[in-house]
């Protein structure tokens, strides 16, 4: 099978990851819980995450908190730090996990819920979109990427622009371990991350990342036990703790440890993406939803989306899959996205790379894409 | 005798420990009757307390809040 939906979640799971979850499984207790070697082991695995984690995204790791999703990150992010009556401003490129909490809080009242049209061309225009738009805005939540066609929004710009008393809020489910991200010199306040995709860890474990020199206040979702102040019914103030009540999932957390130690920057899905959009933009049949005009990958997360013209996406993936290449056809769960994009009525074909690729993989899938009429 | 010094959670615990051990000061990671006695369940670090002062001013340099001390024979 070639395996090119790895904006869904990336595969194979390498063996190192495999054997971390395996091992934790057999030799870890509850971590934070106990003083035995298994939960001192646990505590420790959770540790060093923390740390490799914190290192990755340029914070300390005490304000690395564990969730079991992006989705879980967000919606803590995004609830936990709404000021009621004010405004949350979000991009035309959001996923549904972000548009179904603050939409939540819209329908409760307790926010307005403005968005600002993403120009997939020109980021200046994204820029002077947002600026319009973000004078009143008390909270901001945009994705780093987009989950439909791999554009990366103009953060740095976009962060200039904000007002400086408002919460910003990144969704950087499509970015983590593809780019490097470092959240001082963004200047977010926070980031919301999957263990499962880009940092090709296993699934049923994200992350919130705190800016060290963000004084947001963050209110938990969830409350209960942390192991500590046992006597008290209030949460702690402390993070992680503060946020991370309940038993976190030590063997996802040891196996995102391991994926981190694998992890590299080395470009070789970038010269794939490449190949990649070639291949699409020679192809007379095809017609690409939001992709570079050129075969230049500078400005987006390998992720493309297409329609062979005159068949229906979902028919696509299905014959791809019955060729042995297993891609994402739909909406993806943003439906604004298709729309900035032009692609809401009819949905697209998305293929996405990881570092496991390789340029046979491509070479197949257009082969195979090719040959379906 | 040894010194304890009660931390807010684990992963403080395991923080000082570390910065502690970087200084080259061992500590163990304890839960003992002592830390209890402070804040209920939680997590403390043991060490001689002999360098209870060097500790306490690299754990307050990091940012390290210390919720309470106490002794252990």
């Amino acid at each position: 099978m070639i395996y090119l939906d790895n904006a869904a979640t990336t595969l194979p799971k390498s063996k190192s990851v495999i054997s971390a979850m395996s091992y934790a499984m057999k030799n870890c207790g509850n971590s934070g819980r106990s003083g035995h070697k298994f939960a001192l082991n646990s505590a420790e695995t959770v540790y060093n995450c923390r740390k490799k984690l914190a290192r990755l995204f340029n914070t300390r790791p005490e304000l690395v908190i564990f969730t079991s999703s992006a989705t879980e990150a967000l919606n803590i992010a995004i609830k936990g730090t709404n000021r009621v009556g004010g405004v949350t401003l979000v991009s035309s490129m959001e996923h549904n996990s972000v548009m179904r909490p603050v939409n939540s809080l819209r329908k409760k009242g307790e926010t307005v819920m403005r968005q600002f049209l993403v120009d997939i061309k020109r980021d200046s225009v994204t820029c002077e979109n947002f600026a319009s738009v973000a004078r009143s805005a008390t909270n901001i939540v945009v994705t780093h990427a987009s989950n439909v066609c791999g554009k990366i929004l103009p953060i740095e710009c976009l962060k200039s622009v904000a007002p400086n008393d408002s919460v910003f809020i990144l969704d950087a489910a499509q970015t983590a371990g593809h780019i490097p991200i470092d959240i001082v010199e963004l200047g977010v306040d926070i980031i919301c991350v999957p263990a499962h995709k880009g940092l090709c860890g296993p699934m049923g474990v994200g992350a919130l990342i705190i800016n060290p020199y963000s004084d947001i206040l963050i209110e938990p979702l969830i409350e209960g036990g942390t192991g500590t102040n046992s006597k008290i019914f209030e949460m702690p103030e402390e993070y992680p703790e503060k946020l991370e009540s309940g038993t976190v999932n030590i063997s996802g957390i040891a196996g995102l440890s391991a994926a981190l130690d694998e992890l590299s920057f080395n470009g070789s899905e970038y010269r794939l993406y490449e190949y990649l959009l070639k291949g699409l933009h020679d192809a007379v049949d095809i017609t690409l939803h939001g992709a570079p005009d050129e075969n230049i990958s500078r400005g987006f997360v390998p992720v493309v989306l297409f329609n062979k013209n005159n068949l229906d996406c979902e028919t696509v993936a299905a014959i791809l899959s019955e060729n042995g290449v297993a891609v994402r056809a739909g909406f993806h769960c943003a439906p604004n996205a298709h729309k900035t994009i032009g692609s809401y009525e009819i949905g697209g074909v998305r293929v996405s790379l990881s570092k496991y690729n390789t340029r046979r993989d491509i070479e197949r899938f257009l082969k195979i894409l090719g040959e379906i009429k | 005798m040894k010194k304890i010094i009660v931390l807010s959670s684990v992963t403080y615990a395991l923080k000082a420990q570390e910065i502690l051990k970087s200084n080259g000061i061992y500590s163990n990671i304890t839960r003992s009757k002592a830390v209890r006695s402070v804040r209920g369940c939680g997590y403390g670090i043991s060490f001689d307390p002999s360098v209870s002062e060097k500790v306490n001013s690299l754990l307050a340099d990091a940012g390290v809040m210390i919720v309470g001390s106490t002794e252990e024979k």
